[in-house]
């Protein structure tokens, strides 16, 4: 009976204990770490472990990645998810590619400080954001009126004040303000539209994901040099076809 | 099942099935458990469980649509497994409440378990061919309203053993809730990632026709936004007419065009990787298969095709074109050249005589849910080796073959179907079979063309002249060089001529065991052409693409094993801890394990053998849905009636369950054997005659099938009752087992090796009935 008793002592003892570390621990971390720096740390490691490691090499998009709060293009529900290796969905049936696609499609189009850029597909605005870093103006355009406001909302809030954003039918284009020295086509299509390669400039870069519209399977880089066109087939993940010859 | 299709994808199906007879094992154990109380009070238990089977139809699909689960974001999101379990836990409440009805009767009429069974098969058999039937003219909301009320006019029925009073107070509480939810029509949640919920977002998007049948839930949509032109070549400069889409169960987008009667407006289309054989042939006579929206007509339209003929599998869509959109199609049905057939693809070409110069098999299915591997567990007789061998038995000497399909990375999908080409040709005995193929991708397709004869210098001059002027590459064609691939859709290595050459001229079955996916041929025996899963494969799939990547390129399979597992696990479990229950209580005799034996091989087998049949005559009714139907009505009403008979089927020393297992073994011999060959003189029959024949051949099978089961019952009734619930739990869990098993099995080894172990299951069973039969 007294075994037990001091057994029952023991384990409260025990239970307060690993109450008042975790009360403890929780404080104290919350103390050291504010928020902003958390998310800061979030996007280094973000930056260094799935898409440095992954091969982008590019400086100025390794630098517009370390810079661009992907956590404010996100429902705050999500924000702890923003630097996961993941997409996430943004409503409309549409998502935020996951960082490295991002920082793939951003690095093929090999942009210039002085480029003109159009973007088809706003959703959150995040790619725009990462474009804005790196060159002197954005064109946007979004199809899904509901995303293209609150992405233009969020782009003036975060101080983006070189980009464009326009709600309209990507597949023609941004006639008006055509030609681009590159375009980046973020939303999934059966093909690629004729009004977009002809605003193209030539020796110019269009970028176009392949795949569902939850991951990229495979990117189209779309040159155009001379009046002629060729497509690449970037592949994001690496894979090698046969088992075995390798 | 219908509404997995349209809310998610079809492989989610399977989930419904086993979650259905999962319901039936849970009511198993729960009736084993209260059985004394339960039989103590029956009418009203029955009752009891009736009226909750009613509420419980209409409450948990409502619930089943407001859980946000999306099999798209199972991968990346841990709470989705949790809204997995609560479709679980929601749909396995209305199978488990229905199933303690049949179950509860059971045990409170022993010595007519074989009427009671023979009353419920009677009735699965009815409801299952009715509700194709109704699917034509009612909603899926409604026919769950249908249900609800079919089910509340039931528990009123119960109720009359009762008392009057009762009765009138079910019928009060039965007229409230129906009005109640006549009211409150429950809305289908459709994942945002489907064709059609995103299409709608599209500026002015809306639905203008909505038409619901067994085949598909079909939807039209108009919008500014909408174009389709699945691979259009980057060399195409011009435009795309309007378009509206028809989507079918919410995805896979056909679209009808209006070319405003222009033929030149139809340029586009010859920009496409299919519109090749048109440029190869002069004047031709033209199957399509997969007709759709229109699309592949409108294609040898454009090439001014003098005799089309378009075979389309949905009644309804043909309806739609021809009637309700013909204005907006410019009549394209209507046309003095366009025959159209509504017919499927494959029992199509079997029952013609008629040959043609081109036979086209459009693109069939969406990209997404293709790539997804979505199609995986689907059956599909189009890409068989015996169907390619039927297509090329049906063009004229010089006629060709053109079969486009989605490209896919990693390359597995042009690869497989590159392979049963050849393969079909060797089984043809057609010599230097490199020389009848042309393959050629663009960005987004790829078209294989067959030819009967060898394809000509010039023929591969224009070829290579249409693949230039349209940035195409070729993969494939006579005289064609590794120099001349990879050149304008560039790849990082040149996969797919790579596996062309080993297809044609290496070691074609090494090539088959070392490619990262399945790409062996399919047959009519394991037709699962989409089926690319290979477990060899998985730890080097992990470790290139990371898990995230996995259910993008190969979902279905991975889906059918968690299923498969989790049956195993739970059916297990519904069993073992019952069994351990009752031992508690000293229970009555010395053969259980011969009894779970017993129930358990006739639970699989009976389940294998369906399963199988199901398949087979897929084929011979061309109609996957009708197959379902027939097979499975047929199925289980005759089983009744073999169940009515059991009692009295007897010969001589020889016991009805030994007669009957004799009867299934010979039966489905004879059928393995003979079964094909029978089908192919009867293919070109009318549909009416191909059913009530079918059901002729599913009768005497099924009619023997129905005796073990009720017999089975009736003998542990008079050793050991309680056991009975048990018995039927235990049924019921090697039934969900082996929905799944059969289809894993199918995928590797063949259905007609799923009807062997089914055999022996049987001869087993009557073994186990020989150790505790009186």
């Amino acid at each position: 009976m007294k075994a037990q008793k001091n057994l029952v002592y023991l384990a409260g003892i025990v239970t307060l204990a690993i109450l008042l570390c975790f009360i403890a621990y929780f404080f104290a971390g919350k103390k050291e770490i504010p928020e902003k720096e958390t998310y800061k740390i979030a996007r280094e490691k973000m930056v260094t472990q799935q898409i440095e490691a992954r091969g982008i090499k590019d400086k100025k998009v390794l630098e517009a990645m370390r810079t661009v709060p992907r956590h404010k293009f996100v429902s705050s529900n999500l924000e702890s998810f923003a630097y996961e290796d993941i997409p996430l969905p943004i409503g409309c049936g549409q998502t935020i590619s996951q960082p490295y696609i991002v920082a793939l499609m951003t690095e093929l189009l090999e942009l210039n400080k002085k480029d003109k850029v159009l973007e088809v597909g706003t959703g959150s605005g995040y790619q725009a954001a990462i474009l804005s870093e790196i060159i002197t103006q954005v064109y946007t355009i979004e199809i899904f009126e509901e995303l293209g406001i609150s992405a233009r909302d969020r782009l003036k809030d975060l101080g983006y004040n070189n980009v464009k954003v326009k709600i309209a039918d990507g597949y023609y284009g941004w006639p008006e303000e055509a030609p681009f020295d590159a375009i980046i086509v973020t939303c999934v299509s059966d093909h690629i539209p004729p009004p977009l390669i002809e605003q193209l400039k030539d020796g110019g870069r269009m970028c176009i994901p392949l795949g569902n519209v939850f991951q990229v399977q495979n990117l189209m880089l779309v040159k155009k040099e001379k009046g002629k066109i060729s497509i690449k087939n970037i592949l994001p993940v690496r894979f090698v076809p046969m088992l075995g010859e390798h | 099942m219908r509404v997995f299709s349209v809310t998610s994808w079809s492989h989610f199906a399977y989930m419904i099935i086993s979650i259905a007879l999962l319901g039936f094992g849970v009511s198993g154990t729960f009736i084993s458990i209260f059985q004394k109380k339960l039989k103590a009070h029956f009418y009203s238990f029955f009752t009891l469980f009736s009226l909750l089977f009613s509420f419980s139809l209409y409450i948990c699909f409502s619930l089943s649509q407001k859980i946000p689960f999306d099999p798209f974001l199972i991968v990346w999101y841990k709470s989705q497994y949790l809204y997995l379990a609560g479709y679980y836990l929601v749909f396995l409440i209305p199978f488990f409440l229905g199933a303690t009805c049949i179950g509860l009767s059971f045990l409170k009429f022993p010595g007519r378990i074989n009427k009671v069974y023979f009353y419920n098969l009677l009735g699965s058999g009815g409801g299952a061919l009715a509700i194709i039937l109704i699917m034509y003219f009612l909603s899926l909301q409604e026919i769950l309203l249908f249900i609800v009320i079919l089910s509340f006019f039931s528990t009123i029925l119960s109720s009359v053993n009762l008392s009057i009073k009762t009765s009138v107070i079910m019928g009060f509480i039965s007229g409230i809730c129906v009005l109640f939810f006549l009211l409150h029509s429950p809305e289908l949640q459709i994942s945002p990632y489907k064709g059609l919920s995103t299409n709608l977002k599209l500026p002015e998007a809306k639905i203008i026709k909505e038409e619901s049948s067994p085949l598909a839930l079909i939807d039209v949509v108009k919008s500014s936004a909408i174009r389709c032109a699945p691979g259009l070549s980057l060399a195409y400069k011009g435009k795309i007419p309007p378009q509206l889409a028809i989507f079918l169960d919410a995805d896979s987008l056909s679209p009808i065009t209006n070319f405003q009667n222009n033929i030149s407006n139809l340029k586009y289309l010859d920009y496409s990787t299919s519109a090749l054989p048109y440029h190869l042939l002069n004047e031709p006579q033209v199957l399509i298969i997969g007709a759709g929206g229109g699309s592949e007509v409108l294609c040898a339209l454009y090439h001014q095709t003098p005799y089309i003929e378009a075979v389309e599998v949905n009644p309804q869509i043909v309806k739609l074109i021809k009637e309700d959109y013909s204005d907006f199609s410019n009549h394209i049905y209507s046309r003095p050249e366009v025959y159209v057939k509504v017919a499927e693809g494959r029992g199509f070409i079997e029952s013609t005589s008629r040959k043609y110069n081109l036979i086209q098999i459009t693109l069939l299915d969406s990209f997404a849910a293709s790539s997804a591997g979505v199609y995986a567990l689907s059956e599909n007789y189009l890409y068989t080796t015996k169907a390619l061998e039927s297509y090329i038995k049906h063009l004229t000497e010089e006629g060709i073959l053109c079969i486009t399909r989605w490209l896919k990375m990693p390359p597995r999908d042009g690869i497989k179907l590159f392979a049963t080409a050849v393969e079909s040709m060797e089984n043809l005995g057609i010599k230097d079979i490199s020389s009848h193929l042309i393959f050629m991708r663009s960005w987004a397709t790829s078209t294989l063309l067959i030819k009967h004869s060898s394809f000509t210098p010039s023929e591969v001059r224009i070829a290579k002249e249409f693949a230039k002027k349209r940035l195409f590459d070729l993969i494939w064609c006579p005289s064609l060089s590794g120099k001349e691939v990879n050149q304008y859709n560039i790849l990082p290595q040149a996969f797919y001529y790579e596996a062309s050459q080993k297809i044609l001229f290496g070691d074609r079955n090494n090539f088959y065991e070392n490619h990262l996916f399945s790409v062996k041929p399919a047959t009519d025996n394991s037709p699962y052409f989409f089926q690319f899963f290979k477990w060899k494969s998985l730890p080097h799939l992990l470790s290139t693409m990371g898990r995230e990547w996995i259910p993008f390129v190969e979902w279905g399979y991975i889906i059918l094993i968690f299923t498969l597992i989790q049956a195993i696990v739970v059916s297990m479990f519904l069993i073992i801890f019952p069994l351990s229950f009752l031992k508690k209580k000293r229970t009555f005799t010395p053969h259980k394990l011969s009894i779970f034996l017993y129930f358990l091989f006739l639970g699989a087998g009976y389940m294998f053998i369906e399963i199988s049949f199901i398949q087979k005559f897929t084929l011979f009714l061309s109609y996957p849905t009708y197959a379902i139907a027939v097979v499975m009505a047929g199925f289980l009403f005759f089983s009744g009636w073999g169940s009515y008979f059991a009692q009295k089927i007897q010969i001589g020393k020889l016991d009805n369950v030994t007669l009957a297992s004799v009867m299934i073994i010979i039966i489905s011999i004879v059928y393995l054997i003979y079964l094909d060959d029978i089908f192919l003189r009867f293919i070109q029959f009318p549909d009416g005659v191909k059913i009530f024949f079918s059901l002729s051949l599913v009768a005497p099978l099924a009619f023997f099938m129905g005796i073990p089961f009720p017999s089975g019952l009736k003998e542990v009734s008079i050793t050991a009752s309680p056991l009975i619930p048990w018995a039927w739990g235990i049924n019921g869990c090697a039934s969900v087992i082996s929905v799944v098993l059969a289809t894993v099995l199918a995928i590797s080894l063949g259905f007609n090796i799923v009807i062997l172990i089914a055999i022996s299951l049987y001869f087993l069973a009557s073994l186990n009935f020989h150790i505790f039969g009186s």
